[in-house]
């Protein structure tokens, strides 16, 4: 089978996928005890009240037909509803996206930039000092609550030596094309703004970046000191090749390939673990948004970001694959 | 880089060289001995092996799978794995012994003074680059200690590239250079690893096992152009090969390899009209003929390295076994003039 | 018949050899051990904790102000929290939590995942699709993620949080174990059982099952580090256990509030997830290189 028809088989596949969240998140959702409506009016409200504003939410129609009516307004780009923000939620999502859009591809980028080097590093000095220090660096780095990380990060560069803010996102630069600061700051051409978007950014996106960092770290060594045993490798040394020309290019674009797609996998914990961090740094998120909305048991806006978090999960994997089969000619061509 | 025309002019180099003949030879391999640390203990894999390669001349290195003659060659371009040791020897290219060189001269004679075409082309080549971006490295940055991150577009050498592999016989050298290596057939992908090789222009080439993970007429093909090539560019080859058949197609002289050692060495028609080890007898015998009885194998299996037989290492299997041969390690002694045999049935090897 | 059971003797024998073999191989490894160690260590932690703790009254209800927030000393070696109760006493209780916990998750992950697997790679077909792609509809979202979203349907509790975890993470393991029954299916020993007539089910349980249980050992004990990182970040949020719960992650929530000045009560608990989570990864990375495992990581719509 060829590579397009696998691209597209891949991408129609998200489809039912995402079909079927929608389907187990409502069904979760909507099959509970207690009644969120009551919640949303509070107690004073009396049961005509509240009985006319499940009418209005439609929430006393049978679940198949609540769903179908979701459905409807989802395609469209209507999430709902929601009882605790008293706003459409699809605005909701449009205000509190991009902040974790910002956040994760910054903690994604992060990684990369911060874990091939020294994957490079443990892999070309194999068994020697650097190489045991990556690897307690990675053990540590899988191990530490992201949470309390962020928490002790917090404490000492924040409280304690005021080199950074301690939460938050920091004022929006004066132009709003993307939602993201840093890009916005710089489409404005105001350094000023990005340098203090950055400063907001640092420790939340460090925080958040650290498990796939570590992993990154571990992945590249492991596929460098594979590439290093193969012919191709003993071959382009046996031409004279220069070792830095070896090393970086040719070893490093194979090794990369194989690690691609555990990057997209990778990019599913950072989604996850972005509730905890945007909860401590109080960073106006999608996530931040749906814990709140979880505990008020909005329920709407529950969906919703699950479902957002769904689709860009699904998104990002389908990228990689795309962009392991543009970097590896060998899946074109099977 | 100066110099040599990449043409089919015949005999360029054979003229230049007349009359040098019997000067020292190009590659000297002087008793090597190489161990191998691995998880279950030392082996000593190669016991004391040493051959000569004059130049313009071609040499066979023949024995079966797993008697070392890979590991040889990677010792000559010293591209041992790390668990390898160097104990002895000397392996001396053009007047220098290559153990005493550091990693930065070695890397400099890699490629522009002796170059290896490697076995599999299905794994010789890096499957996530274009042939043309490979072979514009090697031209590019052969011997240099850095090479920069962008390379500039340089005609010239694109140039030379094309030419490379027009000399070895690829159909559509332009468009092969944008293809990548999955895209080639195998016979294709082995000509463009000759091309690699050829590039720097070596003195010496050593080809392992050219051909054998192709069909069979598509490496007989390779193997005659290869030759062709060699004569015409006045190059010195060593030919590994576990197959006879090649080694007398393509050599001046055989070497027999068995068990980390050498068992034999004779021009290639003597050594085909007669055998003196006991090994090499086998060997011939186990070639399959069209007419005749069908040939026998040898009896038994390649020594373990690690507990290897203490004196003449295939005298488990040696129908000719004596006494002795458990006692006394033979040594490799002109038993007639131009032959070198291993054997105590030849008394020149037998130490008083 | 005597034959057999002679060879069923030294089948005996050469698993306990092969035991034997696997633990000197672990034993090579000091990180190994030192996962080990810290996992015995923790689970003697909450199996001895009402003898250890100093205050093992504090663990629940319990408050005395006149020494809220105190800074570790002789009589709080960890200090104490805003309500007055020893750190040490309530950390060592959180232990029993965050273990049982994790073992149940996964207990119960493993009792719903691997049998689906198992159908799901052997007899295939129409229901194993099914599962599969239901199974790629929960994996679809990072598991956190789906956990969060499952406890917006439940009232907040340690219960719940179990509940919810196990739901997002039984996937993780139908996955691995239909790919290791797709590979296995092929081998020489089904066929040969298939010969002697055993039927579709003993093959399934009882001939390909045994020979996929170590990569299953291997993950079981890298995620008890996992679970126990992901609900204790729930706890964190207040999405799982609740106060006066001594739950780690319920523990940092708390002393939050009191940072930067009383930072113990936040950062000791912290370490304690942080060192249990290390020795299960060190422990789980011991048991995959004694084992020679790979565990393989399917992606969705492969």
């Amino acid at each position: 089978m060829n590579f397009r028809t696998y691209l597209l088989r891949r991408t129609l596949h998200i489809i039912p996928v995402l079909f079927g969240l929608s389907i187990l998140i409502f069904v979760v959702s909507r099959v509970i005890p207690g009644d969120p409506v009551r919640l949303a009016l509070g107690l004073e409200a009396t049961g005509e009240q509240v009985e006319q504003l499940r009418r209005q939410m439609g929430l006393d129609r049978p679940l198949v037909a609540q769903y179908f009516a979701y459905f409807a307004g989802a395609v469209r780009g209507d999430f709902g509803y929601s009882l605790r923000t008293h706003r459409n939620v699809a605005q909701d999502l449009l205000d509190f996206f991009p902040a974790t859009l910002e956040l994760t591809s910054v903690a994604m980028l992060i990684s990369v930039v911060v874990g091939v080097p020294l994957g490079i590093l443990a892999a070309v000095r194999k068994d020697q000092g650097p190489d045991h220090v990556s690897r307690i660096v990675a053990l540590i780095g899988v191990a530490l609550p992201r949470f309390w990380l962020a928490i002790l990060l917090q404490l000492a560069l924040a409280y304690q030596l005021r080199l950074l803010p301690t939460i938050g996102r920091g004022p929006a630069p004066p132009v709003h094309v993307t939602g993201l600061f840093l890009v916005d700051s710089l489409v404005a051409l105001r350094l000023d703004a990005f340098w203090t978007s950055l400063k907001y950014l640092a420790m939340p996106a460090f925080a958040l970046s650290v498990g796939t960092l570590a992993q990154v770290m571990r992945l590249i060594r492991a596929g460098m000191i594979e590439e290093m045993r193969r012919d191709y490798a003993l071959a382009a040394r046996s031409y004279g090749l220069p070792p830095n020309l070896i090393i970086y290019k040719y070893l490093l674009k194979n090794a990369f390939t194989a690690t691609l797609t555990i990057l997209g996998l990778s990019y599913g914990f950072l989604l996850g673990n972005a509730f905890l961090v945007e909860a401590v740094f109080a960073w106006p998120g999608l996530a931040f948004y749906g814990v709140d909305a979880l505990r008020y048991k909005d329920f709407n806006g529950v969906i919703a970001v699950t479902i957002v978090i769904g689709a860009a999960y699904a998104l990002v994997n389908l990228a990689t694959d795309i962009l392991y089969g543009y970097v590896d000619p060998r899946v074109r061509y099977e | 880089m100066a110099g040599r025309q990449l043409t089919d002019q015949p005999g360029s180099r054979e003229r230049g060289n007349a009359g040098t003949r019997c000067q020292e030879p190009l590659l000297s391999v002087e008793d090597l001995v190489i161990h191998f640390h691995l998880y279950e203990g030392l082996a000593r894999v190669i016991n004391g092996v040493s051959l000569t390669i004059r130049r313009g001349e071609s040499v066979a290195l023949v024995g079966e799978t797993g008697c070392g003659k890979s590991i040889t060659a990677k010792a000559i371009l010293g591209l041992l794995p790390p668990n390898a040791e160097i104990v002895s020897g000397r392996i001396v290219f053009a007047g220098r012994d290559l153990r005493r060189l550091p990693e930065e001269a070695l890397q400099k004679i890699r490629g522009r003074k002796m170059a290896m075409i490697f076995q599999d082309p299905g794994t010789a080549l890096n499957p996530v680059f274009t042939v043309g971006d490979q072979l514009m490295d090697v031209a590019s940055w052969q011997g240099a200690s850095r090479a920069p991150l962008v390379r500039r577009h340089n005609g010239e050498l694109r140039r030379r590239c094309l030419d490379m592999l027009r000399l070895v016989r690829i159909p559509d050298p332009e468009s092969t250079f944008r293809r990548y290596p999955i895209e080639l057939s195998g016979g294709m992908r082995q000509r463009v690893l000759i091309a690699l090789a050829l590039l720097g222009e070596p003195d010496l080439l050593i080809a392992d096992e050219l051909g054998t993970a192709l069909d069979v007429s598509i490496q007989d093909q390779i193997l005659e152009e290869l030759r062709e090539l060699v004569r015409t560019q006045g190059l010195s080859v060593l030919y590994i090969t576990h197959n006879l058949g090649v080694a007398r197609l393509v050599s001046d002289r055989i070497y027999v390899m068995y068990g980390g050692e050498i068992a034999e060495v004779a021009p290639t028609a003597a050594m085909f009209s007669r055998q003196l080890h006991p090994y090499s007898q086998g060997l011939l015998a186990a070639i399959p003929r069209l007419s005749g009885s069908i040939g026998e194998g040898i009896e038994g299996r390649i020594p373990d390295y690690i507990d290897p037989p203490p004196a003449c290492r295939f005298a488990p299997r040696c129908p000719f076994r004596m006494a002795i041969c458990d006692q006394q390690r033979p040594l490799l002694a002109a038993s007639e003039p131009g032959r070198l045999a291993a054997c105590h049935l030849y008394p020149a090897s037998t130490r008083r | 018949m005597a034959e057999i059971v002679a060879t069923a003797g030294e089948l005996r024998v050469t698993r306990t050899r092969e035991w034997r073999k696997m633990w000197f191989r672990f034993r090579q490894s000091n990180l190994s051990l030192l996962g080990f160690g810290i996992i015995a260590a923790v689970i003697l932690a909450a199996v001895f904790a009402p003898q250890l703790a100093p205050y093992p009254h504090h663990a629940g209800i319990f408050v005395d102000f006149d020494h809220a927030l105190k800074a570790p000393s002789a009589y709080n070696w960890l200090g104490t929290d805003d309500a007055g109760r020893d750190i040490l006493s309530r950390m060592l209780f959180g232990a029993r939590i965050s273990l049982i916990l994790g073992l149940m998750v996964l207990i119960i992950a493993v009792a719903v995942g691997v049998p689906l697997g198992v159908v799901a790679g052997y007899w295939g077909g129409r229901a194993g699709d099914l599962i599969m792609r239901v199974t790629d509809v929960f994996l679809a979202v990072p598991p956190i993620a789906l956990a969060l979203a499952v406890t917006a349907a439940l009232r907040p509790t340690l219960t719940n949080a179990m509940v919810a975890i196990a739901f997002a993470w039984w996937p993780w393991y139908t996955r691995l174990v239909y790919g290791q029954v797709l590979s296995l299916k092929e081998q020489q020993f089904v066929e040969a059982s298939r010969g002697l007539g055993a039927s579709r089910w003993r093959i399934a349980f009882r001939e390909i099952l045994p020979n996929a249980w170590s990569p299953i050992i291997v993950k079981v004990t890298l995620d008890m580090g996992f679970v126990i990182l992901t609900s204790s970040g729930l706890s964190f949020l207040g999405l799982g256990a609740q106060p006066p719960t001594p739950e780690w992650g319920t523990m940092i929530a708390e002393g939050r509030d009191y940072l930067p000045g009383a930072w113990w009560a936040a950062t000791f608990p912290g370490l304690a997830i942080f060192l249990t989570v290390l020795g299960f990864n060190l422990l789980g990375d011991g048991l995959r290189d004694v084992f020679d495992v790979e565990i393989e990581q399917w992606r969705a719509g492969n």
